[in-house]
């Protein structure tokens, strides 16, 4: 499958009320983005100067959001989602309450993919290799039943998953995840990482390089592991499709600083910012067409 | 170093941490997982059956007498703690075990007793001293830039509970408290290590969706320095998404505030290498990248840590005794709120 995802992707953090760098701050956006028609509004903006595309994540604000892209004109037809799965929180909190085992088995059956659910009452005692297989083809449509009438353009798997799975040594899940991804949705598998080396180490060596891989990269080496150093070589890789998140750094850095910076690498193929307001947009997409060979769709008047 | 020249490492309780610590050990170039043991079978037979390195085990003791291992982390439970140690300690196997140390004064004291008869390699995984913002913080301390001290006042919040709670973190038998021990151990943990030894507490809880449990918490200290300050927690704060720690502390020269995400300091004259006025540092000039990253920097910070032990015979940076400190302050907090806030000398 060709890999083709937007150059430019809105992050959802600060719309759900998430920041890197101050939680008060976060808290204080979350209050800003209450009424969705706000976040409409940032979203149309940033459409208008050529962005595309938004990650999302099923926070609970997450339906509202994408009930008001579809009854958008300009948005439901040319905004594409690109789902982060699963949501962790929701994990961590349930399996707190019940275990992870009894946590796992819940979540299956609430699937209402019926003769599937076979494998439930196996898992408990053998689930095995090939099972797996169809354990996570069930876990993405669980996870995907929120984004069903939306046009998507990746779906990310969540970096704490990614560096579980690939740390513990599973690396059939992933595969499982990318045929499933491909063939189910029609769009490519993605997935975010923490390690960026190793996972490119991986991917290369499985011919996997077709899948974006999302990671962080500023000059400042924030969220960067192990180091900027260490990521050279995958990040001179042309045939990486790479995704940088945190590019500002939490905005530490400028944006004319952070895509001058990030210009000069050949493997960069599109950047996850966050922009909470119109002249943020403005500015950050701004420096994006200056520095970055980005094809972007025409800009258009709203 | 060979995959099988590594560090062999069993791991006991696998929840959400021993998740993360097996990643991070499995992660690292020098270590790997060979087993794990979990009384409830379902995940760690997937897991086995999935990567056939890892044997999964339901009992401790038979994973013990089973698998040659270099080192177990104990991450079960709060309860279940003292029987894990005790049984390491036993084997003289070398442990890292998960905070806070035990439920009750009395099992601390057993396995302090236990490692003194028979000293064992081990580490207490307190992991806010592996934050960057917090090992910052105890540098200016250290550096005496504030000059006299006068009062330090530090808190602990997080948005996680608003029905009562489900699950052994609520159960006072199995966790042996509420949001105190459970979060207040980390700030208590980081207080000693910037200010020394607590010597006096008085303290009042309050239970609002628990009935066995504080969910809130208010202590005040009394450090042997002198110093005094107080401890604010509360598991049941709204917007605080993920648990946010802040220790305030003011002397003759200025203040100094630190949090997860980064440190401020005011100094009226320059002192110890420090400019006068304001010095702001952030999460992004204070990150530092690690080989491995699962859930956070701390988490392989300490491993790595604990695996430095092991490999050169240093001493452990945070020991039971050390541990064992803390679940002394947070008994006395305990004792009391019960007698309605008089003073506890610890
Ligand atoms: N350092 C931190 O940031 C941090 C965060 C959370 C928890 N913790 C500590 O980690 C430990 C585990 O917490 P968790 O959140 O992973 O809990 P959890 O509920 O997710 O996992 C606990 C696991 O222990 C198993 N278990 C129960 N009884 C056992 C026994 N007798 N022997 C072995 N395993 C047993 C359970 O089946 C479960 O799988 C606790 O001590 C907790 O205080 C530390």
């Amino acid at each position: 499958m060709t890999t083709k995802i937007d150059s430019i992707i809105l992050g959802h953090n600060p719309f759900f009320g998430i920041d890197h760098l101050s939680a008060q701050r976060g808290n204080e956006k979350s209050q800003r983005f209450e009424d969705v028609g706000k976040i409409i509004e940032v979203l149309k903006h940033s459409h208008s100067l050529g962005a595309r595309g938004m990650m999302m994540s099923t926070h609970p604000r997450a339906q509202s959001v994408s009930k008001a892209i579809l009854e958008d004109s300009v948005l439901s037809s040319s905004w594409r989602v690109y789902p982060l799965v699963p949501y962790i929180q929701k994990y961590v909190r349930g399996s707190n309450e019940k275990g992870l085992g009894n946590l796992l088995v819940e979540t299956l059956s609430q699937a209402t993919l019926g003769q599937k659910l076979g494998l439930l009452l196996r898992g408990g005692k053998g689930l095995i290799t090939k099972d797996l297989k169809q354990l996570v083809e069930l876990l993405v449509d669980i996870e995907m039943l929120p984004f069903q009438k939306l046009n998507l353009g990746a779906i990310f798997l969540h970096d704490v998953v990614t560096d579980l799975v690939f740390n513990l040594g599973l690396d059939n899940a992933f595969e499982y995840f990318r045929d499933h991804v491909q063939k189910k949705y029609g769009v490519p598998a993605a997935f975010v990482t923490k390690n960026l080396p190793a996972i490119h180490r991986k991917f290369k060596a499985n011919g996997w390089l077709d899948s974006p891989i999302m990671a962080s990269l500023n000059s400042v080496g924030f969220y960067v592991n192990p180091s900027i150093e260490a990521c050279q070589e995958a990040l001179f890789d042309p045939n990486l499709n790479f995704v940088a998140m945190n590019s500002l750094a939490s905005g530490h850095l400028s944006p004319d600083d952070a895509y001058k910076f990030l210009a000069r690498y050949p493997a960069l193929r599109s950047v996850v910012v966050g922009v909470s307001r119109k002249e943020s947009a403005t500015q950050t997409i701004g420096a994006m067409s200056r520095h970055l060979k980005f094809e972007l769709p025409p800009q258009e008047k709203l | 170093m060979t995959k099988s020249h590594s560090i062999r490492i069993g791991i006991t309780g696998f929840g959400k941490m021993g998740l993360l610590h097996t990643a991070i050990l499995n992660g690292f170039e020098d270590s790997k997982v060979v087993a794990v043991s979990d009384p409830s079978p379902m995940i760690t037979k997937v897991l086995s059956n999935l990567n056939p390195n890892i044997h999964a085990y339901e009992d401790l003791s038979e994973m013990l007498e089973k698998e040659p291992l270099d080192a177990v982390v104990i991450a079960s439970p709060v309860s279940f703690h003292e029987s894990a140690a005790l049984a390491c300690i036993e084997k003289g196997i070398p442990f890292f075990m998960e905070k806070p140390l035990v439920a009750h004064l009395q099992q601390g004291k057993n396995i302090c007793a236990a490692l003194e008869k028979k000293p064992t390699p081990h580490m207490i995984g307190f992991m806010c001293r592996y934050i960057e913002a917090f090992q910052k913080g105890q540098e200016v301390v250290l550096s005496k830039a504030l000059g006299r001290l006068h009062r330090v006042s530090a808190s602990i919040y997080v948005a996680q509970l608003f029905n009562k709670g489900v699950g052994w973190r609520y159960d006072r038998k199995v966790s042996g408290g509420g949001v105190l021990l459970s979060q207040g151990s980390h700030v208590l943990d980081l207080l000693t290590w910037y200010f020394g030894k607590i010597t006096r507490v008085n303290a009042e809880v309050t239970s609002l969706y628990s009935s066995e449990i504080e969910d809130a918490a208010h202590v005040m200290l009394e450090f042997q320095s002198g110093l005094r300050g107080v401890l604010d927690c509360c598991w049941s704060k709204r917007f605080h998404r993920t648990p946010e720690t802040r220790i305030e502390v003011a002397g003759d020269n200025g203040t100094l505030t630190v949090t997860d995400d980064g440190i401020s300091l005011y100094l009226d004259e320059s002192a110890s290498g420090y400019q006068k006025g304001w010095t702001n540092l952030t999460a992004p000039e204070l990150y530092q990248g690690v080989e491995v990253d699962v859930g956070g920097g701390q988490y392989t910070r300490e491993l790595r840590d604990f695996l430095n032990i092991l490999k050169t015979g240093k001493p452990s940076p945070i020991t039971a005794q050390q541990a064992l400190h803390v679940q002394h302050v947070i008994e006395a907090a305990y004792l009391s709120a019960e007698r309605k806030g008089t003073p506890e000398v610890i």
